[in-house]
Formats: structure tokens, C-alpha cells, sequence
């Protein structure tokens, strides 16, 4: 079992990119992109992609016989964030500063719809965020988010609903 | 729903740019890799049906201020090494407790005072360092670029550095005249004064069923490995200088070890982790059990370390003094006030 090689030890050089490599650079802004959406929190958001990457390359040998590996790195953060979120809850009052839902889009380009977006609950804003921003099917964001397709549907017909009546509601009544 | 689509799309396009970097997933992969077996139990439990146990993240203390004083050398066995969890106060990346330019440890001394000891360099996100037996510290230093084991004297300054090859060297564990590295091709037995390496464990399909958390005392290391279920409590014992394995102790049935230790003279293994008691209920106990007959010597229900809330950090330390007493130590202090931890530290004491 024990097998002995004696070697003087010399400076690393640089390995040759590797299948995690090239799948980190050509995911990680489309994930954090979709889950700051979906929290309506960038540096949640920041962390919970950092997070369920370092997640994904532990597991890369079986992450990455998945269908869609991305959309199980969403799925990874968006959990570890909801996680987060109930343990700050639980750990102290809800406080002032604590990330309020519209502090991270500031600088987007339709606050209207940023606003009727962050007024949906997160569970429907997930939805959304994987048919229009990860270019799922309803069956892949079902296997994402283990829900039901039914379920998938609802609740994205509920969604768009929903932002449909705040977008048409005169600005106003907002 | 092409208009929601396009407005939706602009929201996601008009965010600031992510500023995440692979070198910072590898560095979280990498201590996320040392903690597995906590990982392991906490899966375990959910399956069923404890409560969650969670192990939050483990760094090497901490705090650039107030100004540390390097101990001087002490003996073995006369001081216990505090690690600390830090939380940060917001989860924004960067925010981790980094000091700049070095790092304080905190040690528990016998008398129940803490003194501080600093690094001089900072540490990454993990622990990756060991207390040697004769009162130095080994340490993987990954913050230039490639990896490097170090080992700096108990004063505080670098007596070694020598360059690692393997891709994500991870320090398990190291005594007076080895340390023990794992990377993706298997574990290795480093000469500290010659630097001579042997492989004391290869990597099978690129899976590393290897030791996840390791002590050494002398010429003996103590490891849990995957391979070695875990969750039967199973421990191996390796001799450093051979590589081999000359025994496998195991601490009872149905739990998690987090942290296996031998006590100075190799004969007695103490393990902190959880046991799943009656009606499986979680338990958080030490157990100290004599390596060579495998018998039970103390079995204690102790307290799970405290957890720090956001912006404090919380601090727990496990060790011998010497063959004969043990101790368990805990605490949370505010993030930036180290010396707060003096004040609020928990302290189990064992005679065995």
C-alpha cells in the first residue's frame, strides 16, 4: 500500500485549465446574475455564488455529469442563501441593517420593474429567473428547484401575473 | 411575456459586475475539504431526523488589534491552542476577519489566561497550521501565490519556507520532524529538515479517500478517513516516520468526530465530536479511550462550542496538557476584541 518516492520539491507551476476552470468562467456570471435577481440581494448574492461553487468544485467529479451543472450551482446558492437568511432571523431581531430587498438595484435600468419583481415572493422570482435568465424549460427548472412541473407553472403564471398588474397599474398607484 | 423577459434580462445585465475569482473557491474547497467529516455528520443527523449540527467556518484567528504578544516557547503540553469561527458582519466577500500582514493566535495557558502569539504574515481562510510538539508552528502559506510550508519559531519568526509542489496542498497535520500533506495524488510524509517526501497514500480516480483531520504527537499521527467510516468512530493511528499504519482505535458507534488527539505519549486518544444517543438524539461529547486496548476511559456530554453571530467570532480550543489532563475551551468575543474572549471563555477540564 505505501508506495515511496523520495523527490526534492520544486515550485508549482501553472496547470493547464481544467473542466471546472472553464466551466467556473463560463458560469459564474450568469449564476450570480441570477441569484442576484432571484435574492434581490447582490452580496448575498456574491457569497451564495462563491459558496455554491466551492461546492461544485468539491463535487465536480459528480456535479459534473448533471444535465445542467449551472443550474445546480443556482439551486446550491439560492438554498445556502435562504439558509443564511433564516439564520440571521433567528440569531437577532430583524435590524435595520439588514440588506433591504430594493437597496441592490439602484442602478438598474427600470426601477418599475425592479420594484414589481422585488414585491414577488422569492420562490416565484426563482421561477422567473431560470425560464428567462438561465434559459431553462419548465422541466429543467422543475429538476432545479425540485418542484413539481405543475408547480413550475403556477407559479410562473402567478408571477407573470403579477408583474403584469404592477407594470400596467399607473405609476401613481405604485 | 417577451417584454417581462427583456426587462428582467436588463435587471440581471444592469448589475454590477460579480468580482468573484476561482482562487477564492479553490481556497474555500480547500478548508472546506479539512471539515468534511463535520459535513458528514451533519448529513448523517438530517437523515435521521436529528437536529441539524452545523460546524461554521473555521479560520485561523484573527485580529490585527490590540497588539498581540509573542509568547515565548513553552513546553508542550503547557498550552492549548484557541481556533476561532468567525462570522462576518455582512456576508459581502472580503469581509472575513483577515489581519493585515499577520495573524494572532490565541493560546490558553494552564492557569486559565490567554496570551497571544503572532504570525508574521496573514493566513488564509483556513487553519491551516499546527503547534508542534517543541512549541513552533508549522504552517501551509498559500497568500503568494503558490503554496509553501513554513515553520516559524515560537517567537514568531520564519525559520523555514520550502516551496510545495501538487496542486491545493493541504496541511493535515505535522509533528517535530514531519508534516503531512494531502493534495489531489495522495498524502504525503514531508522531512522538515531535509525535505525528502514520501507518499504514504495514493488518490484513486481522483477521489481522495484520504485523512480529513489529523493529529500527531511524536512519532504517531492520528487520522480519520473516510475510508476509515467515520461514523463508526474509527480512528487510525500512523506512525510519521514509516508511513504506516499501526493501528485503528475505534471511540464507540454511531457518531462524528471532529477532532481525533493523541495525548503526548501516544497512549490515550481523545475525540470531540457528536454521538447519536438514545432515540438518536445528538449528543456533543469528548471520550478519551486507551489506544491500545480500545477500552473507554472518560465519556463526557459537553457543550457544543458557542456560535458567533454576525461580527463576533467565536473561539474553541481542545488539547492535553499533559498524559493525565485534558482540556475542552469555548467562547465568543466581538469581532476586533479578541482579548474579550478571556471574559467569556467556557472551560472543561478532564482527568483521565
Amino acid at each position: 500500500m505505501t508506495a515511496e518516492t523520495a523527490r526534492a520539491p520544486a515550485p508549482r507551476s501553472e496547470p493547464p485549465p481544467d473542466a471546472f476552470e472553464t466551466f467556473y468562467a463560463e458560469s459564474v456570471d450568469r449564476v450570480y446574475r441570477a441569484l442576484a435577481v432571484t435574492l434581490v440581494d447582490v452580496a448575498l448574492a456574491r457569497e451564495a455564488t462563491d459558496e455554491a461553487m466551492t461546492r461544485a468544485y468539491l463535487h465536480w467529479s459528480k456535479v459534473s455529469r448533471l444535465n445542467n451543472p449551472g443550474g445546480w450551482v443556482f439551486r446550491v446558492g439560492l438554498n445556502w442563501a435562504t439558509s443564511w437568511r433564516r439564520k440571521l432571523r433567528r440569531e437577532r431581531p430583524l435590524a435595520d441593517d439588514f440588506p433591504r430587498p430594493a437597496a441592490a438595484h439602484h442602478d438598474t435600468a427600470d426601477a418599475a420593474v425592479t420594484e414589481a419583481l422585488t414585491a414577488l415572493p422569492v420562490q416565484q422570482r426563482a421561477v422567473v429567473v431560470c425560464r428567462v435568465l438561465l434559459d431553462l424549460s419548465t422541466v429543467d427548472t422543475a429538476t432545479v428547484l425540485g418542484l413539481p412541473e405543475g408547480t413550475v407553472r403556477s407559479r410562473l403564471s402567478r408571477a407573470l401575473a403579477a408583474l403584469r398588474a404592477d407594470l400596467t397599474r399607473p405609476e401613481e398607484d405604485r | 411575456m417577451n417584454d417581462i423577459d427583456a426587462a428582467v434580462r436588463d435587471i440581471a445585465a444592469a448589475l454590477p459586475p460579480p468580482g468573484l475569482s476561482l482562487d477564492r473557491v479553490r481556497a474555500r474547497a480547500r478548508a472546506r475539504r479539512r471539515r468534511s467529516v463535520a459535513g458528514r455528520i451533519a448529513a448523517l443527523l438530517a437523515a435521521l431526523g436529528a437536529a441539524a449540527v452545523t460546524f461554521p467556518q473555521m479560520v485561523p484567528i484573527l485580529n490585527a488589534d490590540p497588539t498581540p504578544t509573542p509568547s515565548a516557547a513553552a513546553p508542550h503540553g503547557r498550552r492549548i491552542d484557541l481556533y476561532a469561527a468567525a462570522v462576518p458582519a455582512d456576508p459581502t466577500p472580503g469581509q472575513s476577519p483577515q489581519p493585515a500582514g499577520r495573524t494572532a493566535l490565541a493560546q490558553l495557558q494552564s492557569d486559565g489566561s490567554v496570551r497571544w502569539a503572532t504570525l508574521p504574515f496573514a493566513l488564509g481562510d483556513t487553519e491551516e497550521y499546527v503547534y508542534l510538539p517543541d512549541g513552533r508552528y508549522a504552517i501551509l502559506d498559500d497568500t503568494a501565490g503558490g503554496a509553501a510550508l513554513v515553520v516559524v519559531g515560537a517567537d514568531g519568526r520564519e525559520q523555514l519556507r520550502r516551496p510545495l509542489t501538487g496542486a491545493d496542498p493541504i496541511l493535515l497535520a505535522a509533528s517535530t520532524g514531519h508534516a503531512i500533506l494531502r493534495d489531489d495524488s495522495g498524502v504525503r510524509l514531508h522531512d522538515l529538515a531535509t525535505g525528502a517526501e514520501k507518499v504514504i497514500r495514493t488518490a484513486e480516480n481522483g477521489d481522495l479517500p484520504l485523512p480529513t483531520f489529523g493529529t500527531a504527537e511524536g512519532n504517531r499521527l492520528a487520522v480519520i478517513s473516510v475510508e476509515e467510516k467515520q461514523y463508526s468512530c474509527l480512528v487510525g493511528i500512523r506512525d510519521t516516520v514509516s508511513g504506516d499504519r499501526t493501528g485503528t482505535v475505534s471511540a464507540g458507534a454511531r457518531c462524528g468526530i471532529v477532532r481525533p488527539l493523541l495525548s503526548p505519549d501516544g497512549t490515550k486518544l481523545a475525540v470531540r465530536g457528536t454521538f447519536l444517543g438514545d432515540a438518536d438524539r445528538p449528543e456533543h461529547r469528548i471520550r478519551v479511550v486507551e489506544v491500545a486496548t480500545g477500552r473507554i476511559l472518560r465519556d463526557e456530554v459537553v457543550p457544543e462550542p458557542a456560535r458567533a453571530r454576525p461580527g463576533q467570532v467565536a473561539y474553541r480550543g481542545f488539547g492535553w496538557w499533559d498524559e493525565h489532563r485534558l482540556t475542552y475551551a469555548y467562547g465568543v468575543a466581538e469581532q476586533g476584541r479578541p482579548d474579550d474572549v478571556r471574559g467569556a471563555l467556557k472551560r472543561f477540564d478532564f482527568t483521565v
